[in-house]
């Protein structure tokens, strides 16, 4: 495709060049067969028509010599003349009549000729000096060799057809030929021309097309496809840009998918961070040096007779025990509730008579799952703010149900209850971090928080309370889980 | 490329197509113009005509062979051209005509079968006075202006043969002579021979038809009142150039040949055959082609200007034939 010019205008230029160049050459071509046909023909046309000019001209030219004789007017011998000057003018010609059979034959017309014209000068020459004799033998001689002239003359015309009859058939059936040879000269050059157009229309139009398909394709969002147009013009200019602008694309539609891979990584690793951040929660507290004391405790209360104290204090230990779980395992709700018993156990000896704790739970959810200590801070907020303060104590009650998508834990007290304002910050964690008297050391918030992060809703918590009556708190726990529930078991 | 170049490009085009044309125009226009120089008037070239009553005979055959041949040989630095006028079958009317056709083409030199009609001397003399040298041939023409006469005597062509024909008959008898369609002019010539020889041998009579002028008579009917008037004949003389086989078969249908002599002038194949049959006794050969030589020889002479008067006659052997 090199040696084609670099850009369309001149492509094009160099097709219409090119298909006038091919037209003007079979124009040409066919002009001149035909022109040369006609110079034939002509050729012929016209020795027969000199021969019959002078046949013509012999005869007038004694006619009018003949006039001038009966009536020898100025009139009649001008007339006579410009016929004899014809006449000597059309014998000039006679040579070119000359064919290889017929030079004799020529030269004698020629002297016939002239010895007509010999012939009526002497007869004009009697008229002059009245010599009415000598008129009429050269007037006579004249008329005869008039005659001998036409005679001649068709003579000499049928010697034509003699000699040039192959010539004449030959160039009939060279017409004809030239007609089968002009359509088919029509026809491959109409080919010729039709197939160089096509050729050539299509080294300009298909990279438009290529451009084409390309933007189609982009359209439909495939970048993958290289555009490869080498025609060495603007179209494939604009093609390397094109192509170019698709590597780019592509580049960045990879970048933004790596983006958008990066930002759900970091996504789960804020999950998982929320999750350390929940374990840090959890693994603030370190319970084990309390718990080595109470058990020192209770085996040396238990040595001094104390039977009662040690008991409690195996209570707290065992509650110890179970706060010392670690937070980031699940428990079940039975090991929830028995926390929960041992704390009643504890409060009871503390408030004796005047704390009353009730637990019921559907032993069927019994293996269900939930964050550990989440129970017991509810229980404990339960005890702070409705038994501790008032005198003659209260009661905190627990039930767990089952229902088919969750597991329902209500927590209810008698107590004081909490206004709507305090209700509510619990429930948007709003509550500080600080310390209020939980054994455990979580907040309510805390819980909530660890509540909603496991179960991944937000609406597992509900409270009511009424100032002076009571309080209950209300958590509907779904059983489907996502998949953290899987993650948590594996790290345990 | 710019569209000034692209103007100059044209416009350079369409001159050069221009000039082409002017050119091949004017070249053609010169071709023909230097043809014109009258190559038609060139006065080296010689236009010998032979005219005769007789074209494509065999005896003119040969005297065209002999002419032609003439041509080819040793004269090669003479612009010649030759050509055979006439008629077919013997016709004055058209005989003429050639002449007179011949005269007005101004040929260079007429070589014709001569005859004594006052309108052929006429013609002859015509030429002669417009300086066409004009010959005789084979017959002669003596009282026209004739340059010369070339072919067989026949005046010595009547006395050999009747000569001969003394042989055969004898001292005495009758001779008979028939004459044919066509008063050829040397039959009486050749009659005058005959006479010639026949004064010396007076007790041989010629026995002839007589003829009122201007009739002809078919051999064939001639022969047959000849042997109806003169019984006595038994020899006879074929004074005109076909009169041999209508001689020949006029006899056979009414007696017998063998009784019979019969004598010819001609050499023509059919008489030759009957020859050599013999049916007839004797016949002449003439010799047409040293005709046909020397009339061309004689007349290149003439136009080339050597030579200048030629004899009056230059005769060629003739030669009797017989079985």
């Amino acid at each position: 495709m090199s040696i084609l010019p670099n850009t369309i205008r001149k492509k094009i230029i160099v097709l219409s060049l090119t298909i006038w160049i091919i037209m003007a050459f079979t124009w040409l071509y066919m002009s001149y067969t035909n022109q040369k046909t006609i110079t034939k023909y002509n050729d012929i046309l016209q020795r027969y028509l000199l021969i019959y000019q002078v046949s013509l001209l012999s005869e007038s030219s004694v006619s009018a010599l003949s006039q001038y004789i009966s009536f020898p007017e100025k009139g009649h011998l001008t007339h006579y003349k410009s016929s004899l000057g014809q006449l000597e003018k059309a014998r000039d010609q006679l040579i070119m009549l000359k064919n290889p059979d017929n030079f004799m034959k020529l030269v004698n017309y020629n002297n016939m000729i002239r010895n007509q014209v010999h012939s009526m000068d002497l007869a004009v020459l009697s008229v002059d000096k009245n010599r009415h004799a000598s008129i009429a033998i050269h007037i006579n001689e004249a008329v005869q060799t008039s005659n001998f002239i036409s005679e001649a003359s068709l003579s000499l015309i049928s010697d034509e057809l003699t000699t040039y009859d192959e010539f004449y058939r030959k160039m009939i059936k060279q017409s004809n030929e030239l007609k089968k040879i002009g359509i088919l000269v029509l026809i491959l050059s109409s080919i010729l021309l039709l197939s160089f157009s096509y050729r050539f229309a299509s080294i300009i139009t298909l990279p438009i097309f290529v451009l084409n398909r390309a933007a189609r394709d982009f359209a439909q969002g495939n970048f993958e496809k290289p555009i490869l147009i080498n025609t060495n013009d603007e179209i494939s200019s604009l093609a390397v840009t094109f192509d170019r602008m698709r590597v780019d694309i592509k580049n960045l539609i990879g970048e933004i998918r790596n983006k958008a891979l990066v930002e759900r990584q970091l996504h789960e690793h804020k999950l998982l961070l929320r999750e350390s951040e929940l374990k840090s929660l959890q693994s603030q507290i370190n319970p084990h040096f309390l718990f080595n004391t109470l058990n020192l405790l209770s085996k040396m209360t238990y040595l001094e007779g104390a039977k009662e104290s040690s008991r409690l204090i195996v209570s707290v230990s065992n509650l110890l025990r179970h706060n010392l779980r670690r937070l980031d395992i699940s428990a079940t709700l039975e090991e929830e509730v028995k926390g929960v018993q041992e704390y009643f156990q504890i409060q009871k000896a503390r408030f004796l008579g005047r704390f009353h704790a009730s637990m019921e739970m559907n032993p069927e959810c019994a293996g269900y799952e939930i964050p550990s200590l989440t129970l017991q801070p509810f229980v404990e907020n339960a005890f702070i703010h409705g038994i501790e303060p008032s005198r003659q104590g209260g009661q905190i009650s627990v039930r767990i149900s089952n229902e088919p998508d969750h597991v329902v834990i209500r927590i209810e007290d008698d107590g004081c209850g909490m206004n709507r304002d305090i209700a509510e910050s619990l429930l948007d964690e709003t509550t500080g971090e600080g310390y209020t008297g939980h054994s455990t050391g979580i907040g309510i918030a805390n819980v909530i928080r660890r509540l909603r992060l496991f179960y991944e809703t937000h609406d597992v918590i509900h409270i009511e309370s009424v100032v002076g009556k009571g309080t209950s708190v209300t958590l509907r726990l779904p059983k489907q889980r996502r998949d953290l529930d899987a993650e948590s078991h594996d790290r345990g | 490329m710019n569209k000034k170049n692209v103007w100059i490009v044209t416009g350079i085009c369409l001159i050069i197509s221009f000039i082409l044309m002017e050119v091949l125009d004017g070249h053609e226009k010169s071709r023909k113009n230097s043809l014109i120089e009258n190559e038609l008037d060139d006065p080296k070239l010689y236009q010998i005509i032979y005219v005769t009553q007789e074209l494509e005979t065999p005896m003119w055959n040969s005297i065209k062979k002999g002419a032609l041949d003439t041509l080819g040989s040793d004269l090669s630095d003479y612009k010649v051209s030759v050509d055979f006028w006439g008629t077919l079958r013997p016709n004055l009317t058209d005989f003429l005509k050639t002449m007179e056709v011949a005269i007005a083409s101004n040929v260079s030199g007429i070589i014709v079968q001569g005859m004594n009609h006052p309108d052929f001397i006429r013609l002859v003399n015509k030429a002669t006075t417009k300086g066409i040298p004009v010959m005789t041939i084979g017959a002669d023409s003596p009282e026209s202006l004739r340059k010369t006469y070339v072919g067989s005597d026949h005046l010595a062509e009547g006395t050999i043969m009747a000569e001969e024909a003394v042989k055969r008959l004898g001292t005495s008898g009758r001779l008979a002579i028939v004459s044919g369609m066509h008063e050829e002019t040397y039959q009486a010539t050749r009659e005058k021979g005959i006479e010639q020889v026949l004064s010396k041998h007076p007790d041989i009579k010629i026995f002839k038809m007589e003829r009122l002028s201007q009739q002809s008579y078919a051999t064939d009917w001639e022969t047959n009142e000849i042997l109806n008037q003169c019984p006595d004949c038994y020899t006879f003389l074929g004074l005109g150039s076909e009169t041999g086989s209508g001689i020949v078969e006029t006899i056979q249908n009414r007696a017998k040949l063998e009784d019979y002599h019969i004598f010819t002038f001609d050499d023509n194949p059919k008489t030759m055959e009957m020859v050599e049959k013999g049916l007839i006794d004797a016949t002449l050969q003439h010799k047409p082609e040293e005709m046909g030589k020397m009339s061309m020889i004689l007349m290149l002479k003439w136009l080339d200007g050597k030579d200048m008067p030629l004899e009056r006659f230059h005769y060629t052997p003739i030669q009797i034939v017989s079985r």
